[in-house]
């Protein structure tokens, strides 16, 4: 037996030719379980993605979120003093465009006090995490 | 001896016509997978990293912005009230806050008025460049941001929903992906200025 034919692969496909292995490139067998390889491989990447996808919206959930509180603790500031309860009362919940069942809860320690805390309770619901919760805080005085 | 020329036999010649047909046809299958895996993945990629692009220079761009803006506030500087929107919006002057008379402190310590430097500030899109930010003159103070498409200012006497102290602004970013899809983030918040 000769060492062509002691190959796993390709060896025995030519065992009386004469030629090399390395003229006889690669086997149907060869190229076809390179090809299996590379696409399991190609899944692989692409599964990985998904997660990558999730956190990138989960990202912006959170952008979207904090936003919208920045807004509102913006507008907390431009408000005057003696008007805060009217415009936030305690209790109050105010929607968040773009986000599924997107809330802000106004609540205060205490709504009579000067300075007057105030805090305001973020919450959504995430595709991809669930529950999400945040609380903010902001003082006033007059 | 008969059997092992026999394998030989079989052995040379080579592959049915059905095999290689059906390899083939297996090869493709997977080779169009892998493809259209790989563009698509590429896709998203480009995608979601546009995406994130447009988004975290508009909320920059807000955040640079407001650092600005909580300095100003409604003030009579050379008989000009300011702040002032134009070009429907396009614009904004304004002057800032400062230790004018040297005390140290942005106010004046005998009546308490604030103290307003003689500077007046534009922000406003250059439209060309897609950079946000504010100018002197017309020149390029401080950039706020790029991507911005388009950005609009409101103040109370533009509209009266507004509060008194409270500047609106809206931020455009706007990409187009390698494949030519465009990418838009819009975001609008408040901005309370100092008084």
């Amino acid at each position: 037996m000769d060492c062509q034919s002691e190959h796993p692969l390709g060896g025995d496909l030519l065992p009386h030719s004469g030629r090399s292995r390395v003229q006889s490139g690669f086997s149907l067998l060869e190229v076809t379980i390179a090809i299996v390889i590379l696409t399991v491989l190609s899944f692989t990447t692409a599964l990985v993605l998904i997660p990558v996808s999730r956190e990138h919206r989960s990202a912006r959930e959170t952008d979207v979120a904090n936003a919208s509180v920045r807004t509102i603790l913006e507008e907390v500031h431009a408000t005057p003093f003696n008007e805060i309860l009217t415009r936030y009362p305690d209790g109050d919940q105010i929607a968040i465009v773009g986000l599924t069942n997107g809330l802000i809860a106004v609540s205060y320690e205490n709504a009579a006090a000067d300075p007057l805390v105030m805090r305001l309770d973020l919450s959504w619901d995430s595709p991809e995490q669930g529950p999400m919760q945040r609380s903010f805080f902001t003082v006033r005085t007059e | 001896m008969h059997e092992l020329r026999s394998i030989d036999q079989r052995a040379e010649q080579g592959l049915t016509l059905l095999e290689v047909v059906i390899a083939m046809t297996v090869i493709s299958v997977l080779v169009a997978g892998v493809l259209a895996i790989s563009v698509e993945t590429a896709r998203f990629t480009a995608f979601a990293d546009d995406d994130f692009i447009v988004q975290n220079e508009a909320q920059r761009s807000i955040s640079k912005m407001s650092d600005i803006l909580h300095k100003t506030g409604w003030a009579s500087v050379g008989g000009i009230n300011f702040p002032q929107v134009w070009n429907n919006g396009d614009e904004l002057d304004f002057v800032l806050n400062g230790d004018i008379d040297g005390n140290g402190y942005a106010f004046n310590q005998e009546t308490g008025e604030l103290e307003w430097a003689p500077v007046i500030y534009t922000a406003r899109a250059d439209g060309v460049t897609g950079t946000l930010g504010v100018y002197v003159g017309p020149f390029l103070l401080w950039v706020l941001g790029s991507n911005i498409s388009d950005v609009d200012f409101l103040t109370n006497v533009e509209d009266n929903d507004v509060r008194f102290k409270e500047i609106r602004v809206t931020v455009q970013a706007d990409r187009v992906t390698p494949d030519g899809l465009p990418v838009t983030y819009s975001t609008t918040t408040s901005i309370h200025m100092r008084n």
